[in-house]
């Protein structure tokens, strides 16, 4: 039976992961012939199925919010006291943020509060990863599934990076303390004293302005600061174009609630080796190089080993390849599936 | 025991574990061998931490205290030696200072100075506490390596457990695991550990207490501690017994295999002391959250029971 469901999140973005998720999401409902529209605070995008949040009247069959920050949508939610579906993308833990930018803990404070006050309302709860779905239990979520968050694949033609004569390293995402870009930085020097060259590109908008310099005075001590790219938020071609120039992906985040680069750049053949905390080692699958220490010469031997051990190197791209597919495209999307089934045939209409 | 397989035949999170073991085994030999990266890692440690703000220089408690040394004093001295301005104007500001804000934060810098202070005694009697209790025990091992679960103690325990996943803590090469069907074990020696990973066992590298500290409840069908953890002391064994019940649920199983002190070598026997339980020990112990323990003999190496415990 056709239902009618409402998208809740707080804003909604062109190209942000929420709103990639969401709007996936949307298209898979859709597909299934269920109605569907979005409910946002704010719109970043011209989208025809969009409602405000001040002319929702909450009378969709299901009513699936995105949380992942403390939101005016989330609130409205509960004030309603509407039954909802909360598919949770993970909240920053407050410590990485604190020293950094204090002025930004309100809001995920404000998040993790409202997981609190989501709970008696919320009759299941969607999770990306089985890290994030242990948050919810340990809050009294009951009815938790998981579910990866859904993601767009790239398009295939990459605009090449500047040529480099050593190995090119790569991480993506936000410029954020709790992604710990500044181990990546320090690598770069303990690579150094194994003799091996190599450049890293940081790619990614930046949460904290503060942070952002201060990795750059760090890398400007250790003397590697012109073999680090800051990209910023880069174009779709210039993304590719970096997997693809990837000798190795590397993370050292200590805080990932799923860690959808890891499987973008596995998908375009990029070997990983990531710092297994958090969502990372299960998003892995086995098909990474997950690290228990990620202290400076334990990251530049599993750089080594990686770009020097041909047979390591293969097994980790076909690896990587095959774990992209299953956590990415059709196979996400029937997971995704599997899980608003019953969800849909529970709602009242 | 199955045969090794090659790199490309192993399942996905055994060959990870077992590169993972590789690459950490040849960073710790890269660190013996070549001072100059050890000292590479102290100097990037301390660059972060000239740029970072307080708080933010990651888990290493000297750092943190260092931080807390630095910023403890307010300095009063005005920032106006190099600024434009004129003369009487600037001495007028460095008497206003020197009346008012120097009495406030010359109590501020007295309060900041005992907080540093007991801060490190803190530490410090922390450091202390832990050596006590035996938290520190992996040193030990370093010198005389505690015994660890062999195929002895892996069949008994085979014999006691049901169908759910057996974790065997600091597991060694995996002795006993090649008893065990749906096993696997943690070892914390990178070296040791990938002798059993290139025999195909389930071995993954890393600290005992913190894999076990990360299970969900009741995930674990039965869990064997051994090694080193068996040398804790009494309120470490029971708080260490405590993590394993939660881990395995009831009606799950927890077993220690427990060194015979009778048979260490002099020097081993006189440096170690009494560090260590004896199997009766382990049995009350277990018996706290246990419906029943048993002890058994077990043909180990260096082992002198398999204490075997039902969870209630």
């Amino acid at each position: 039976m056709n239902r009618g469901v409402d998208l809740v999140l707080s804003e909604l973005h062109e190209r942000d992961a929420t709103s990639t998720h969401a709007r996936l999401l949307r298209d898979i409902l859709a597909a299934d012939g269920h109605m569907v529209r979005f409910v946002v605070e704010r719109t970043m995008v011209a989208d025809e199925q969009v409602l405000l949040l001040d002319r929702w009247k909450a009378d969709a069959d299901l009513t699936i919010l995105q949380h992942s920050i403390g939101s005016l949508v989330a609130s409205e939610i509960a004030k309603r006291r509407v039954p909802v579906v909360v598919n949770y993308h993970n909240i920053t833990p407050l410590e990485f943020v604190e020293p950094w930018e204090p002025e930004q803990i309100e809001g995920l404070r404000w998040g993790r509060q409202q997981l609190w006050e989501l709970r008696p309302l919320a009759h299941a709860a969607i999770c990306d990863s089985d890290y994030n779905a242990r948050e919810l239990r340990e809050v009294g979520y009951e009815d938790v599934s998981v579910s990866p968050v859904l993601f767009d694949g790239l398009e295939r033609e990459g605009e090449s990076p500047p040529a480099f004569a050593g190995i090119t390293l790569v991480f993506v995402g936000r410029l954020s303390p709790n992604k710990c870009q500044q181990d990546l930085v320090g690598v770069l020097a303990a690579l150094d004293a194994l003799g091996i060259d190599a450049r890293l590109a940081l790619l990614g908008g930046g949460s904290s302005d503060s942070y952002r310099d201060a990795l750059g005075a760090f890398a400007a001590r250790l003397g590697v600061a012109e073999r680090v790219v800051f990209g910023g938020s880069v174009s779709e071609r210039e993304l590719v174009g970096w997997y693809e120039a990837a000798d190795v992906f590397v993370s050292t985040s200590e805080h990932e609630g799923f860690g959808v680069p890891l499987v973008e750049a596995m998908a375009f053949g990029a070997p990983v080796v990531a710092f297994g905390a958090a969502a990372v080692p299960e998003t892995a699958g086995g098909a990474a190089l997950v690290l228990a220490d990620k202290s400076p010469a334990v990251v530049a031997e599993a750089i080594a080993r990686v770009v020097n051990d041909s047979q390591v190197r293969a097994s980790l791209i076909e690896r990587g390849r095959a774990r992209a597919a299953e956590l990415s495209g059709p196979q996400a999307a029937d997971r995704m599936r599997s899980v608003l089934e019953p969800l849909l045939a529970g709602a009242a209409r | 025991m199955s045969d090794p397989l090659s790199d490309e035949q192993l399942p996905d999170d055994r060959f990870a574990a077992r590169i993972q073991a590789e690459v950490m085994a040849a960073a710790e030999e890269r660190r013996r061998e070549d001072p100059k990266l050890a000292r590479i890692e102290r100097e990037i440690e301390r660059a972060w931490a000239d740029v970072a703000p307080p708080g933010a220089v990651g888990p290493t408690e000297e750092l943190l205290l260092d931080r807390v040394d630095r910023l403890a004093l307010v300095d009063v001295d005005a920032p106006i030696g190099t600024k434009p301005g004129v003369k009487q104007v600037k001495g007028a500001i460095r008497k206003g200072i020197y009346w008012y804000l120097r009495y406030m934060s010359d109590q501020l810098n007295a309060f900041h100075n005992v907080q540093a202070r007991l801060l490190r005694r803190f530490d410090d009697r922390l450091s202390r506490l832990e050596s006590v209790i035996g938290v520190d025990s992996a040193v030990d091992d370093l010198v005389y390596p505690a015994p660890t679960a062999g195929a002895s103690s892996g069949r008994r325990l085979a014999d006691a457990v049901g169908s759910g996943r057996v974790l065997v803590l600091a597991a060694g090469a995996g002795a006993a695991l090649t008893e065990l069907d749906n096993a696997y074990g943690v070892e914390r020696d990178p070296q040791v550990a990938l002798a059993g990973i290139d025999a195909g066992l389930d071995l993954r590298v890393g600290d005992p207490l913190e894999h076990l500290c990360g299970l969900e409840a009741g995930t674990i069908g039965a869990v064997l501690i051994g090694g080193a953890l068996q040398r804790v002391s009494p309120a470490a064994a029971i708080a260490l017994v405590a993590s394993a019940a939660v881990a395995c649920g009831p009606g799950g199983i927890v077993a220690v295999a427990v060194e015979d002190r009778s048979r260490r070598a002099d020097a081993a026997a006189e440096l170690l002391g009494d560090r260590g339980l004896a199997p009766t020990t382990w049995g009350a112990i277990l018996g706290g959250v246990a419906a029943s323990t048993e002890s058994v003999k077990v043909d180990d190496d260096g082992l002198e029971a398999l204490v075997v415990a039902r969870l209630s």
